[in-house]
């Protein structure tokens, strides 16, 4: 697949059609989905009359003709959103998501929606109820989640883009096992208007895309205040990216790029697969060539933010879940007998991940252990935070590992969950402490699967991690 | 921390979720292993954290009615509507 600005700069000056770029698409997505099962829907006629309108119109947008893929919780009005879920099967959405629309204004084509795990909970894809994605570089491996069908999308060629949700790890992951680009913005950068909420206080919508310029292109045009999430930060902000002309806010200068200061936290490196240590290593060689700065930091309690992130989210899901009764959302059985009956019946539509994670929350917010789960939790995050806000005093950005690991094998981990939920342990400190990171793919290891390097940024300084990533050439 | 059988049940009765014996013993294996590996949590000393800096604030706008035009998609999203209103099955 071509990236999303070389397809806008090519039909915006007539040199190739929309219609041409969307025909491609639908004929990779043909002969790959059955194999990799990464859409769960195509809006195939849909997206080629609309390519058909782009052609034909005199000004055309900064994503005019592009191809992009949303994850399952994202809503387009008119359209099915189902989180990969029985519970949202047959839910169809009555308004298009902020982003949606940002991107549709630009003259995007939105080709279908993602599988995904289930509500967003996961980080293999094998917690959908509509089948397992296979990562399209190694059939036999899952591509990570829980944004996998996005990622999957996005590597195979089938989209020039994809949309993600990230919650502790859920673009960054699969961006990593599948060799692309993905970012975790800032905790109110990107509008959560549309989409299903999991953890409010962590939630995040990120793109996936081939390179980094593609993912600052997507960012900025879907950035920005919205009055239908309180929780956008309204504008100017210290932060560094051009959201668009009318907002005219003004890049802030900074140094250059090769004058950053970049932290290397010395607690993600121990006990590091020697394979991605070695990535790590050679980007850092490779940003000292350029003049890049490197010192050693220390984040003691980032390690703490994967069970942080347990406690709190489950805790959140169980309460942003509670809507899902069969009454107002979702499935609803036939045949109960009472109210307490019907919720039980209706609820059991949900799989097995959410029932376990909405159990955990409840377990964590009830009365005998809110102090020692939830409230504490919070507290910790408050740390964890504070371990950010002292490093970014000293440092410009932070490099580390995206995973522990590669891309595992489909089923080696179904049964170990702490295993599973160690997955996010290095980028679930972003959603804890809200800063925005970003994964690009750097090297690869002796299984030819590709490594993804992690770039953490300070509060709204997404700009900064772009400079530093296209300086490593992703 | 070791989660009982009977928290187990009690936890899914709570959270309105319909579980078999089997899955009982299972989530009671499962989350037990996920509660002791929280339990690292409580080595943090967090007493410097007040409850103010713990909390999370969202800001709010001011409240302003705008007109919905979504009514007819919702009610076609439903199993059964008359006029407005939106039909479930009786549950009293």
């Amino acid at each position: 697949m071509i990236k999303a600005r070389e397809i806008a700069k090519k039909v915006q000056d007539g040199s190739l059609k929309a219609v041409d770029v969307i025909s491609a698409s639908l004929a990779k997505i043909t002969e790959l989905n059955p194999k990799i099962n990464a859409f769960l829907e195509v809006f195939a006629d849909e997206a080629l009359a609309r390519a058909k309108e782009i052609d034909a119109k005199e000004q055309k947008g900064r994503l005019a003709g592009v191809p992009i893929a949303l994850k399952d919780n994202i809503l387009y009005k008119g359209h099915k959103a189902s989180c990969a879920s029985k519970m949202l099967q047959n839910y169809t959405a009555v308004y298009s998501a902020t982003v949606v629309k940002r991107l549709l204004a630009e003259d995007a084509i939105i080709i279908g929606r993602t599988n995904m795990d289930e509500f967003a909970m996961g980080s293999s894809n094998e917690n959908s109820a509509f089948g397992i994605v296979r990562n399209p570089l190694d059939y036999e491996r899952v591509p990570g989640g829980s944004s996998g069908g996005s990622a999957a999308a996005v590597a195979s060629g089938m989209a020039s883009v994809a949309l993600g949700s990230d919650t502790g790890g859920s673009v960054r992951q699969p961006a990593a096992f599948c060799g692309i680009c993905g970012v975790k913005p800032t905790y109110g950068l990107v509008s959560r208007y549309g989409l299903v909420a999991f953890s409010s206080s962590a939630d995040q919508i990120g793109p996936l895309t081939l390179d980094a310029e593609d993912n600052e292109l997507i960012l900025s045009i879907i950035a920005g205040p919205d009055e239908q999430d309180s929780t956008t930060v309204p504008l100017p902000f210290k932060g560094i990216i051009k959201i668009s002309d009318s907002d005219a806010v003004e890049a802030k200068p900074y140094k250059k790029p090769q004058e950053f200061i970049v932290g290397l936290p010395k607690e993600f490196l121990q006990d590091l697969d020697p394979q991605i240590k070695a990535c790590i290593m050679q980007a850092k060689t490779k940003l000292e060539s350029q003049g890049v700065k490197f010192k050693e930091i220390s984040l003691p309690y980032a390690k703490y933010a994967s069970p942080c992130y347990h406690i709190l989210t489950g805790s959140e899901a169980s309460s942003n879940l509670a809507r899902f009764d069969g009454l107002r959302y979702g499935f609803a059985s036939q045949n109960s007998a009472d109210l307490e009956d019907s919720y039980l019946k209706n609820r059991s539509a949900f799989g097995p991940e959410v029932k376990r994670r909405i159990m955990l929350g409840t377990f964590s917010l009830g009365s005998a252990h809110a102090e020692d789960y939830y409230k504490k939790a919070q507290k910790v995050r408050a740390v964890i935070r504070k371990d950010f806000e002292r490093v970014f005093k000293e440092v410009d950005l932070i490099l580390t590992p995206t995973t522990p690991h590669t891309a595992f094998k489909i089923g080696e981990k179904q049964d170990d969950i702490l295993s599973l939920y160690l997955s996010d342990l290095f980028t679930a400190p972003a959603n804890i402490a809200g800063v925005p990171s970003l994964s690009v793919p750097f090297g690869k290891d002796d299984k030819n699967l590709p490594v993804g390097v992690q770039i953490y940024g300070n509060y709204f300084e997404e700009s900064k991690i772009y400079a530093l990533a296209k300086l490593l050439g992703s | 921390m070791k989660i009982t059988l009977e928290e187990i049940k009690k936890t899914a009765k709570q959270a309105k979720i319909a579980i078999t014996e089997d899955e009982a013993a299972l989530y009671t294996k499962q989350l037990s292993a996920v509660l002791n590996w929280v339990e690292e949590l409580q080595s943090i000393d967090t007493s410097s954290i007040s409850e103010d800096e713990a909390k999370l604030s969202a800001p709010f706008r001011e409240d302003k009615a705008f007109q919905n035009s979504a009514a007819a998609q919702i009610k076609a999203a439903f199993n059964d509507s008359q006029d407005n209103y939106l039909k479930v099955k009786k549950v009293l």
